[in-house]
Protein backbone atom coordinates (compact mmCIF):
# COMPACT_ATOMS: atom_id res chain seq x y z
CA UNK A 1 0.00 0.00 0.00
CA UNK A 2 2.99 2.55 0.38
CA UNK A 3 2.95 3.72 -3.81
CA UNK A 4 -1.52 4.04 -3.37
CA UNK A 5 -1.36 5.74 -0.07
CA UNK A 6 2.37 7.55 0.33
CA UNK A 7 0.99 9.14 3.45
CA UNK A 8 0.04 5.50 4.94
CA UNK A 9 3.81 4.09 3.71
CA UNK A 10 4.45 1.47 6.00
CA UNK A 11 1.64 1.02 7.81
CA UNK A 12 -0.96 -1.74 7.46
CA UNK A 13 -4.03 -0.82 5.24
CA UNK A 14 -7.53 -0.36 7.14
CA UNK A 15 -10.79 -2.30 6.71
CA UNK A 16 -12.35 0.19 4.40
CA UNK A 17 -9.25 0.61 2.27
CA UNK A 18 -9.21 -3.51 2.12
CA UNK A 19 -13.01 -3.23 0.89
CA UNK A 20 -11.76 -0.49 -1.88
CA UNK A 21 -8.63 -2.75 -2.81
CA UNK A 22 -11.28 -5.79 -3.76
CA UNK A 23 -13.68 -3.71 -5.35
CA UNK A 24 -10.63 -2.04 -7.61
CA UNK A 25 -9.22 -5.61 -8.10
CA UNK A 26 -12.75 -6.97 -9.33
CA UNK A 27 -12.96 -4.26 -11.81
CA UNK A 28 -9.54 -4.72 -12.63
CA UNK A 29 -9.93 -8.28 -13.37
CA UNK A 30 -12.93 -7.64 -15.42
CA UNK A 31 -11.03 -4.82 -17.29
CA UNK A 32 -8.39 -7.96 -18.48
CA UNK A 33 -10.48 -10.66 -19.28
CA UNK A 34 -12.49 -7.96 -21.66
CA UNK A 35 -9.35 -7.07 -23.22
CA UNK A 36 -8.61 -10.82 -24.01
CA UNK A 37 -12.19 -10.88 -25.86
CA UNK A 38 -13.15 -12.49 -28.59
CA UNK A 39 -10.26 -14.63 -27.64
CA UNK A 40 -10.72 -17.64 -25.55
CA UNK A 41 -9.99 -17.45 -21.81
CA UNK A 42 -7.18 -19.91 -22.09
CA UNK A 43 -4.57 -19.53 -19.12
CA UNK A 44 -2.74 -17.02 -20.94
CA UNK A 45 -5.29 -14.70 -20.90
CA UNK A 46 -4.16 -11.90 -23.16
CA UNK A 47 -1.53 -13.18 -25.32
CA UNK A 48 2.13 -10.97 -24.77
CA UNK A 49 0.94 -8.16 -27.05
CA UNK A 50 -2.33 -7.08 -25.87
CA UNK A 51 -0.25 -8.17 -21.88
CA UNK A 52 1.93 -5.65 -23.67
CA UNK A 53 -0.48 -2.85 -24.15
CA UNK A 54 -2.46 -3.75 -21.48
CA UNK A 55 0.01 -3.10 -18.46
CA UNK A 56 1.95 -0.18 -20.53
CA UNK A 57 -1.61 1.33 -20.05
CA UNK A 58 -2.23 0.56 -16.47
CA UNK A 59 1.64 1.90 -15.79
CA UNK A 60 0.73 5.68 -17.18
CA UNK A 61 -2.51 5.46 -15.60
CA UNK A 62 -0.84 5.00 -12.12
CA UNK A 63 1.75 7.68 -12.62
CA UNK A 64 -0.81 10.08 -13.76
CA UNK A 65 -3.30 8.63 -10.86
CA UNK A 66 -0.32 9.08 -8.18
CA UNK A 67 0.61 12.70 -9.23
CA UNK A 68 -3.24 13.81 -9.79
CA UNK A 69 -3.69 12.41 -6.01
CA UNK A 70 -0.71 14.19 -4.43
CA UNK A 71 -2.03 17.67 -5.47
CA UNK A 72 -5.86 16.18 -4.63
CA UNK A 73 -6.87 15.26 -1.27
CA UNK A 74 -10.21 13.63 -2.54
CA UNK A 75 -8.37 11.59 -5.06
CA UNK A 76 -6.27 10.47 -2.78
CA UNK A 77 -8.95 8.49 -0.86
CA UNK A 78 -10.17 6.67 -3.42
CA UNK A 79 -6.19 5.18 -3.93
CA UNK A 80 -6.31 2.02 -2.55
CA UNK A 81 -9.60 1.72 -4.62
CA UNK A 82 -8.43 2.59 -8.26
CA UNK A 83 -4.25 2.44 -7.89
CA UNK A 84 -3.71 -0.82 -5.38
CA UNK A 85 -6.91 -2.34 -6.44
CA UNK A 86 -8.41 -1.50 -10.03
CA UNK A 87 -4.80 -1.21 -11.66
CA UNK A 88 -3.12 -3.50 -9.70
CA UNK A 89 -5.43 -5.57 -10.57
CA UNK A 90 -5.34 -4.81 -14.01
CA UNK A 91 -2.01 -4.88 -14.70
CA UNK A 92 0.16 -8.13 -13.93
CA UNK A 93 3.44 -9.45 -13.34
CA UNK A 94 2.84 -13.42 -13.36
CA UNK A 95 1.65 -13.42 -17.11
CA UNK A 96 4.34 -11.52 -18.03
CA UNK A 97 6.96 -13.85 -16.61
CA UNK A 98 5.14 -16.60 -18.35
CA UNK A 99 4.02 -15.01 -22.34
CA UNK A 100 7.98 -14.16 -21.97
CA UNK A 101 8.75 -17.84 -21.51
CA UNK A 102 5.76 -18.97 -24.16
CA UNK A 103 7.22 -16.40 -26.65
CA UNK A 104 9.36 -18.85 -28.43
CA UNK A 105 6.38 -21.33 -28.92
CA UNK A 106 3.57 -18.62 -30.19
CA UNK A 107 6.01 -17.11 -32.89
CA UNK A 108 7.17 -20.58 -33.92
CA UNK A 109 11.05 -19.93 -33.22
CA UNK A 110 10.77 -22.51 -30.92
CA UNK A 111 9.24 -26.38 -31.60
CA UNK A 112 5.74 -26.10 -30.06
CA UNK A 113 6.32 -29.92 -28.11
CA UNK A 114 9.93 -28.61 -26.67
CA UNK A 115 9.71 -28.09 -22.52
CA UNK A 116 13.65 -26.56 -22.82
CA UNK A 117 14.02 -23.00 -23.66
CA UNK A 118 16.30 -22.53 -26.57
CA UNK A 119 18.45 -20.00 -27.55
CA UNK A 120 16.29 -18.21 -29.64
CA UNK A 121 13.18 -18.60 -26.31
CA UNK A 122 15.61 -17.12 -24.00
CA UNK A 123 16.83 -13.57 -26.12
CA UNK A 124 13.03 -13.57 -26.60
CA UNK A 125 12.02 -14.47 -23.22
CA UNK A 126 15.09 -11.52 -22.26
CA UNK A 127 13.84 -8.74 -24.34
CA UNK A 128 9.98 -9.21 -24.12
CA UNK A 129 10.86 -8.24 -19.92
CA UNK A 130 13.21 -5.81 -20.76
CA UNK A 131 10.80 -4.74 -23.66
CA UNK A 132 7.99 -4.45 -20.93
CA UNK A 133 9.87 -2.78 -17.93
CA UNK A 134 11.00 0.27 -20.71
CA UNK A 135 7.76 0.52 -21.76
CA UNK A 136 6.46 0.91 -18.02
CA UNK A 137 8.91 3.04 -17.10
CA UNK A 138 8.54 5.06 -20.22
CA UNK A 139 4.64 4.89 -19.88
CA UNK A 140 4.76 5.75 -16.21
CA UNK A 141 7.21 8.64 -16.28
CA UNK A 142 4.53 10.01 -19.42
CA UNK A 143 1.73 9.54 -17.05
CA UNK A 144 3.60 11.28 -14.08
CA UNK A 145 4.07 14.87 -16.18
CA UNK A 146 0.72 14.94 -17.46
CA UNK A 147 -0.75 13.80 -14.31
CA UNK A 148 1.22 16.96 -12.92
CA UNK A 149 -0.12 19.00 -15.71
CA UNK A 150 -3.28 18.17 -15.64
CA UNK A 151 -3.34 18.96 -11.40
CA UNK A 152 -1.62 22.24 -12.13
CA UNK A 153 -4.28 22.97 -14.47
CA UNK A 154 -7.31 22.29 -12.66
CA UNK A 155 -5.65 23.75 -9.15
CA UNK A 156 -5.25 26.79 -11.09
CA UNK A 157 -8.88 27.05 -11.65
CA UNK A 158 -10.05 26.04 -8.32
CA UNK A 159 -11.46 22.65 -8.91
CA UNK A 160 -9.28 19.95 -7.51
CA UNK A 161 -9.67 20.74 -4.18
CA UNK B 1 -17.58 -19.58 -19.78
CA UNK B 2 -20.23 -19.62 -17.86
CA UNK B 3 -21.22 -16.65 -15.08
CA UNK B 4 -20.59 -18.47 -12.47
CA UNK B 5 -17.25 -18.96 -13.19
CA UNK B 6 -16.35 -15.53 -14.84
CA UNK B 7 -17.78 -14.66 -11.39
CA UNK B 8 -15.61 -16.86 -9.30
CA UNK B 9 -12.78 -15.99 -11.38
CA UNK B 10 -13.47 -11.78 -10.70
CA UNK B 11 -14.01 -12.99 -6.97
CA UNK B 12 -10.40 -14.26 -7.28
CA UNK B 13 -9.25 -11.44 -8.51
CA UNK B 14 -10.74 -9.47 -5.88
CA UNK B 15 -9.06 -11.51 -3.37
CA UNK B 16 -5.61 -11.43 -4.69
CA UNK B 17 -5.62 -7.70 -4.37
CA UNK B 18 -6.86 -7.87 -0.90
CA UNK B 19 -3.77 -10.46 -0.23
CA UNK B 20 -1.52 -8.23 -2.00
CA UNK B 21 -2.10 -4.83 -0.17
CA UNK B 22 -1.99 -6.71 2.95
CA UNK B 23 1.00 -8.02 2.35
CA UNK B 24 2.78 -4.55 1.06
CA UNK B 25 1.01 -3.13 4.05
CA UNK B 26 3.05 -5.51 6.21
CA UNK B 27 6.36 -5.64 4.28
CA UNK B 28 6.39 -2.33 2.20
CA UNK B 29 9.88 -2.38 1.05
CA UNK B 30 9.79 -6.22 -0.17
CA UNK B 31 6.17 -6.97 -0.06
CA UNK B 32 5.47 -6.19 -4.29
CA UNK B 33 8.60 -8.63 -4.98
CA UNK B 34 7.61 -11.11 -3.15
CA UNK B 35 3.70 -11.11 -4.38
CA UNK B 36 5.32 -10.92 -7.87
CA UNK B 37 7.21 -14.38 -7.39
CA UNK B 38 4.72 -15.73 -5.58
CA UNK B 39 2.11 -15.26 -7.84
CA UNK B 40 4.14 -16.50 -10.75
CA UNK B 41 4.56 -19.79 -8.90
CA UNK B 42 0.89 -19.94 -8.28
CA UNK B 43 0.16 -19.03 -12.09
CA UNK B 44 3.70 -21.57 -13.09
CA UNK B 45 2.16 -24.16 -10.93
CA UNK B 46 -1.38 -23.86 -12.60
CA UNK B 47 -0.14 -23.50 -16.04
CA UNK B 48 1.81 -27.47 -15.54
CA UNK B 49 -1.06 -28.90 -13.68
CA UNK B 50 -3.42 -27.67 -17.09
CA UNK B 51 -1.31 -28.52 -19.65
CA UNK B 52 -0.90 -31.79 -17.89
CA UNK B 53 -4.75 -32.21 -18.09
CA UNK B 54 -4.40 -32.26 -14.12
CA UNK B 55 -6.62 -28.94 -13.14
CA UNK B 56 -9.88 -28.24 -15.29
CA UNK B 57 -9.99 -25.16 -17.46
CA UNK B 58 -12.68 -23.38 -15.04
CA UNK B 59 -10.29 -23.94 -12.35
CA UNK B 60 -6.79 -22.91 -14.25
CA UNK B 61 -8.40 -19.82 -14.73
CA UNK B 62 -9.92 -18.67 -11.17
CA UNK B 63 -6.41 -19.61 -9.67
CA UNK B 64 -4.41 -18.41 -12.88
CA UNK B 65 -6.43 -15.55 -14.19
CA UNK B 66 -8.08 -14.39 -11.01
CA UNK B 67 -5.93 -14.86 -8.44
CA UNK B 68 -2.06 -14.92 -9.86
CA UNK B 69 -2.99 -12.59 -12.01
CA UNK B 70 -4.50 -10.08 -9.33
CA UNK B 71 -1.97 -10.76 -6.68
CA UNK B 72 0.91 -10.08 -9.12
CA UNK B 73 0.76 -6.07 -10.18
CA UNK B 74 2.85 -4.86 -13.39
CA UNK B 75 2.14 -1.18 -12.79
CA UNK B 76 3.01 -1.62 -8.77
CA UNK B 77 6.62 -3.39 -10.12
CA UNK B 78 6.96 -0.24 -12.36
CA UNK B 79 6.44 2.57 -9.97
CA UNK B 80 8.97 1.01 -7.24
CA UNK B 81 11.81 0.51 -10.21
CA UNK B 82 10.95 4.19 -10.98
CA UNK B 83 11.03 5.26 -7.80
CA UNK B 84 13.75 3.43 -6.19
CA UNK B 85 16.19 4.53 -9.67
CA UNK B 86 15.52 8.20 -8.73
CA UNK B 87 17.33 7.33 -5.19
CA UNK B 88 19.69 4.25 -5.02
CA UNK B 89 20.16 2.65 -8.71
CA UNK B 90 22.44 -0.09 -7.45
CA UNK B 91 20.14 -1.40 -5.18
CA UNK B 92 16.53 -0.82 -7.56
CA UNK B 93 18.30 -2.77 -9.89
CA UNK B 94 19.11 -5.57 -8.14
CA UNK B 95 16.32 -6.09 -5.18
CA UNK B 96 13.24 -4.48 -7.83
CA UNK B 97 14.47 -5.82 -11.54
CA UNK B 98 16.91 -8.98 -11.10
CA UNK B 99 15.52 -10.20 -8.25
CA UNK B 100 11.88 -10.68 -8.62
CA UNK B 101 12.39 -11.81 -12.80
CA UNK B 102 15.08 -14.09 -12.38
CA UNK B 103 13.14 -15.61 -9.16
CA UNK B 104 10.06 -15.38 -11.61
CA UNK B 105 11.35 -17.28 -14.60
CA UNK B 106 13.35 -19.46 -11.79
CA UNK B 107 10.02 -21.02 -10.43
CA UNK B 108 8.05 -21.19 -13.77
CA UNK B 109 10.86 -23.41 -14.70
CA UNK B 110 10.57 -25.10 -11.44
CA UNK B 111 6.86 -25.83 -11.84
CA UNK B 112 6.99 -26.92 -15.35
CA UNK B 113 9.81 -29.46 -15.06
CA UNK B 114 8.38 -30.47 -11.45
CA UNK B 115 4.53 -30.81 -12.83
CA UNK B 116 4.64 -31.57 -16.39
Amino acid sequence: MDIARPDRAGRAPTRRDLVGVAAGGAVGTALRLAAAAPLPLALAGLGPWRLLAVNTTGSLALGALASLAARSPRLAVALPTLATGLLGGLTTFSSMIVAAGRLGHDLGLVAPDSARMTGPGLVLAAAYVGGSLVLGLLAHAAGTRLGRTTGRNVGRSGGTR
Amino acid sequence: MSATAVLAVLAAGAGGAVLRAVVVGVLPRTGTAVVNVVGTAVLAVVVALAGAGRLGSTAAAVWGLGLAGSLTTFSGWVARVADGWRTARGRTVVLEVAAPVLSGVAVTVLALVALS
